[in-house]
């Protein structure tokens, strides 16, 4: 003991924390929900999918062309038809996952990462901290994020990466304001004055007290914004500046859809049913977690 | 000589507006004695919040002293404060807004000793929440509930052992009763006044309430538009409130007596207090005062001692030395 | 003198999937011309449901009113229909709500508010600058300048709010105003001018008056009757008197004043009333004050007390039913 309480705790003994751990019972109020999981298990899908793609449908089976199979229709050999050039769908949209999930979820919490790191010290710190990163955004926000993205890929050349850090940087000028701004909100509350009086640092008063009672807003924008990163990457790559075909990515497919929309709808089905479904599933998992997260809707 | 836990020395706070500085706290000079309650009373917007918080360091002071066991704690480095948050602790007027709504009990009741390493082991640690809980009159079956499940003064309570996990001697008490019930208010007054007796804490205890400040301090300061006004023991000032402002605000006081005749005959005083924005010198309360002239406006006014221990910031009002009978 | 307002056993319960709140328990209560009656008690009691279902402003998704009947001037509220109900709101009942500085639309000049509240209700026929007069007068009556009434809300102070909100309230003339703790957002001296007009208002224009509270001391300065209210129920009724200084008091009151630190006498411990008001979800069987009360006894938890009846002064309690057999 380090200092001379006024309480005399000789007499307690034998006290344990009678609760499990965070982490266990967020887990297990997360268990009980049950669209989150139906989330869970069909973004885990996609993910294994993903991570076993070249088992399924080796690369090769997803550039491979061939004339004489151009736009067929679903069938026993080609699950999800061929496209103008006659490559496998199946193959594809199987390849292309490894592309657009890597696009949708790395952006969303790169960028996530790097928003709550600046909208924090924006927030919390006030001043000239939040001037200067404040400007620095509104300067990021002047420009069409799709024009941004395109000179940061110019700049640095197209490949997986740098379409991976141009993404983030049209990301990040949006996000950082809606930390900061949530910051602020909650940095209002009494209980953070209260942290600060019995000493809590910094760090513990932004991780442990402020943005866990920010949660909500963060999930659900960030669940939002992967499709659109995906969509956007795709923009990308439909001028030539994301993935260089003839590399799969779900996007790109679906742009190239569109100009066969009558003939040969199911090329549009199937990369678009894919990115509706991890993007559904990342927002029913999202909100599961934001619910699971928050003890008024414990039990 | 008096044991003095702490002093202000000319201390204000100022915060810069659009229309101007204002001057939240504006030149208090105050001395609590170990063991013993300074009641801050005043309306709001009187500096009386502001003064609390940058006395407990949630505001720089912009100018002026606080000594606290004898020592200037206004200008220490971040490292040297640590010690303080140890000594000196804050009860929120708030119950609802002053717990993080994604703590339990037992967590919003150990954080303060983990963040302060109190103890050496855990088992320490959670032996000690739970002596908090019994002491503060928590049930112990609710060391795992949140927040939001309880009522007002049971969060008050949580908000109370919070403050007392890390052995403070000095107690900063803001409003701590305004959200409750009345039923509840005084079972949270009876347990402060309990938990003084037992530990001997100090309180600062800010409140707008002159019934509930009667009741727990032995000493009352009023304070107007950043300023102490009037400062003398409890007793001394409802029995004899000299400066005309604490004259009004006792008389204002909507008693539950129905033989006072209530305050049907008397007329309220005129006005509102409004935000000393850039104030001009001299008496604050000029504006609003029946007694006012000249002679308020065109000096600065400092506390004076007109009868034992009982100062008034008042030109009027001459000591009992010079005058035996003192204005009004 | 013919009763302006009487509610008849009055029960409001608020339903949804999961419980059932049971606000309001059988209230019943009279309000004759001219009279003020508070209704004191804390959170939860169900004092501002009371004046809601007065208004018939409760919301109709959850609230039901299985039982009871509210007559104002010998006609049930409860009857009539929406559009009936309209009419006499804010015309013949009007209401001011606690917070001053939500009750008033931001973007609109006081002036234009409180002629907004007499065209609505013009049956006289009023002319646009009579209505200017009307809007005049009643400021002057409330306290404001008159010029004044071209400024927005956020140009106005918190007392000064109140005062429009009290304005707007009056315009109309009502027989009865509701008003819902009116002063506990304001500073005690604003509060005591607030209270002090209100009082001069109200023997002016002859207004009857239900003040909503948790304050006793401003009870004892505005009322002519009381109701104390605890979970649901009036456990005592009477003249300002009876409740304040009658012989007999039902315990609940009785905590109720020993918690408030007294300005005059020097205790060093309040008497507070110990636990919580209980779960409005749940039934009671018996007093529903019986887990607090200090004289509980077996019957209390047994039975419902009936009302024990002195004169103008009535408690619900069945402390004084056996003195009473006793005698």
């Amino acid at each position: 003991m380090k200092k001379n309480l006024l309480i005399n705790i000789d007499d307690v003994s034998g006290i344990k924390a009678d609760k499990e751990s965070h982490a266990k019972e967020i887990w297990r109020r997360l268990r009980k929900n049950k669209t989150a999981m139906a989330g869970m298990l069909i973004l885990g899908i996609f993910v294994l999918v993903a991570l076993f793609a070249d088992v399924i449908a080796p690369y090769e089976t997803a550039v491979a062309q061939d004339s004489s199979m151009r736009l067929q229709p679903p069938s026993a050999e080609h699950f999800f038809g061929t496209d103008r050039l006659g490559r496998d769908v199946f193959a594809r949209v199987v390849q292309g996952a490894r592309v657009s999930l890597s696009i949708g979820l790395f952006t969303s919490l790169g960028s996530l990462i790097i928003a709550v790191i600046f909208g924090s010290l924006a927030g919390y710190y006030g001043g000239k901290t939040e001037t200067l990163i404040l400007r620095i955004v509104d300067v990021f926000m002047c420009i069409p994020s799709i024009l941004l993205s395109l000179a940061v890929v110019a700049a640095l050349g197209p490949n997986m990466i740098n379409l991976l850090i141009a993404m983030m940087i049209s990301a990040v000028p949006g996000k950082i304001r809606l930390i900061h701004s949530v910051i602020l909100s909650v940095g209002d509350q009494e209980y953070v004055d209260a942290a600060r009086v019995y000493g809590c640092s910094d760090a513990r008063i932004i991780f442990k007290y402020i943005l866990p009672n920010a949660l909500g807003v963060i999930i659900v924008d960030t669940t939002m914004g992967i499709a659109g990163t995906i969509l956007g990457a795709a923009s990308l790559s439909f001028i030539g500046m994301g993935i260089q075909p003839p590399a799969p990515e779900w996007g790109s497919m679906l742009s190239e859809a569109s100009e066969f929309l009558r003939r040969a709808p199911y090329l549009l089905v199937f990369p678009g049913v894919s990115i509706l479904l991890s993007a559904m599933s990342c927002n029913l998992l999202g909100d599961g977690i934001r619910d699971a997260f928050d003890p008024k809707l414990k039990d | 000589m008096p044991d003095i836990i702490l002093e202000t020395q000319n201390l204000k706070k100022y915060f810069k507006t659009r229309r101007g500085m204002l001057h939240a706290v504006d030149g208090v000079n105050l001395r609590i004695e170990r063991g013993k309650t300074l009641g801050i009373v005043g309306e709001s917007g009187c500096g009386k919040s502001t003064l609390g918080r940058t006395i407990v360091h949630l505001y720089e002071p912009t100018a002026g002293k606080i000594l606290f066991n004898g020592t200037d704690i206004s200008q220490l480095k971040k490292k040297e404060q640590k010690r303080l948050h140890t000594d000196m602790q804050m009860i929120f007027q708030d119950p609802f807004s002053s717990l993080n709504p994604r703590m339990s009990v037992q967590e919003l009741i150990l954080e303060p000793m983990l963040v302060n390493d109190i103890y050496d082991t855990r088992e320490q640690v959670y032996a000690a929440s739970a002596k908090l809980m019994d002491i503060v009159g928590l049930a112990k079956r609710l060391a795992s509930a949140y927040p939001h499940e309880l009522d007002g003064g049971r969060r008050q309570r949580i908000g109370i052992a919070r403050a007392l996990s890390v052995g403070p001697t000095f107690i900063v008490c803001d409003e701590p009763v305004s959200a409750l019930d009345v039923s509840i208010q005084a079972q949270i007054l009876n347990l402060l006044m309990d938990l003084q007796d037992e530990m001997g804490l100090t309180y600062m205890f800010i409140t707008h309430d002159l019934s509930v400040v009667k009741h727990i301090s032995n000493e009352i300061a009023v304070m107007y538009m950043g300023q102490v006004v009037e400062k003398a023991a409890s007793d001394e000032l409802f029995a004899h409130p000299l400066h005309p402002y604490t004259q009004a605000l006792i008389a204002a006081i909507p008693t539950p007596d129905i033989d006072d005749g209530g305050f049907s005959d008397l007329e309220p005083i005129k006005g509102e207090v409004v935000s000393p924005v850039n104030p001009a010198p001299g008496c604050r309360f000029a504006v609003r005062c029946p007694y006012a002239s000249s002679g308020c406006t065109d000096q600065e006014l400092t506390l004076k001692e007109v009868r034992q221990k009982h100062y008034v910031a008042c030109p009027y009002i001459e000591t009992e030395e010079e005058n035996d009978n003192t204005k009004v | 003198m013919e009763n302006l307002l009487e509610v008849k056993n009055l029960q409001v319960h608020y339903e949804t999937d999961k419980e059932t709140v049971y606000a309001v328990n059988g209230v019943s209560f009279t309000i004759q011309n001219g009279e003020t009656l508070g209704l004191v008690g804390e959170t939860g009691a169900g004092k501002t449901t009371i004046s809601l279902a007065i208004l018939q402003l409760l919301s109709e998704r959850t609230a039901r009113i299985p039982k009871g009947e509210i007559y104002f001037k010998g006609k049930n509220l409860l009857d009539l229909g929406e559009k009936e109900m309209q009419l006499i709101r804010g015309e013949e009942i009007s209401m001011i709500f606690q917070d001053p500085m939500t009750a008033l639309n931001p973007i609109m000049t006081i002036g234009k508010q409180i002629a907004e509240a007499l065209r609505l209700h013009n049956h006289q026929g009023l002319s646009l600058s009579e209505i200017e007069e009307k809007v005049d007068e009643v400021l002057k009556m409330v306290g404001i300048p008159p010029e004044r009434k071209t400024e927005y809300p956020h140009q106005f102070s918190g007392g000064m709010k109140q005062r429009v909100v009290i304005a707007i309230a009056l315009a109309c003339e009502p027989q009865l105003l509701i008003a819902d703790e009116p002063t506990t957002a304001l500073d005690v001296t604003i509060q005591a001018q607030v209270l002090l007009m209100m009082k001069r208002l109200r023997q002016q224009l002859g207004t009857s008056m239900i003040l909503i509270t948790h304050d006793l001391g401003v009870v004892s300065k505005v009322c002519d009757n009381v109701a104390v209210i605890y979970a649901g129920e009036i456990v005592e009724y009477g003249t300002l008197r009876d409740v304040f200084s009658g012989k007999v008091h039902h315990p609940y009151t009785v905590g109720l004043f020993g918690s408030i630190p007294s300005l005059t006498a020097k205790t060093r411990r309040l008497q507070p009333i110990e636990g919580l008001m209980p779960d409005p979800t749940k039934e009671v069987q018996g007093c529903r004050f019986a887990d607090r009360c200090p004289h509980v006894r077996e019957i209390c938890r047994r039975e419902s007390p009936s009302i024990f009846a002195e004169g103008s002064h009535q408690v619900k309690c069945h402390l004084f039913r056996e003195e009473e057999k006793h005698a």
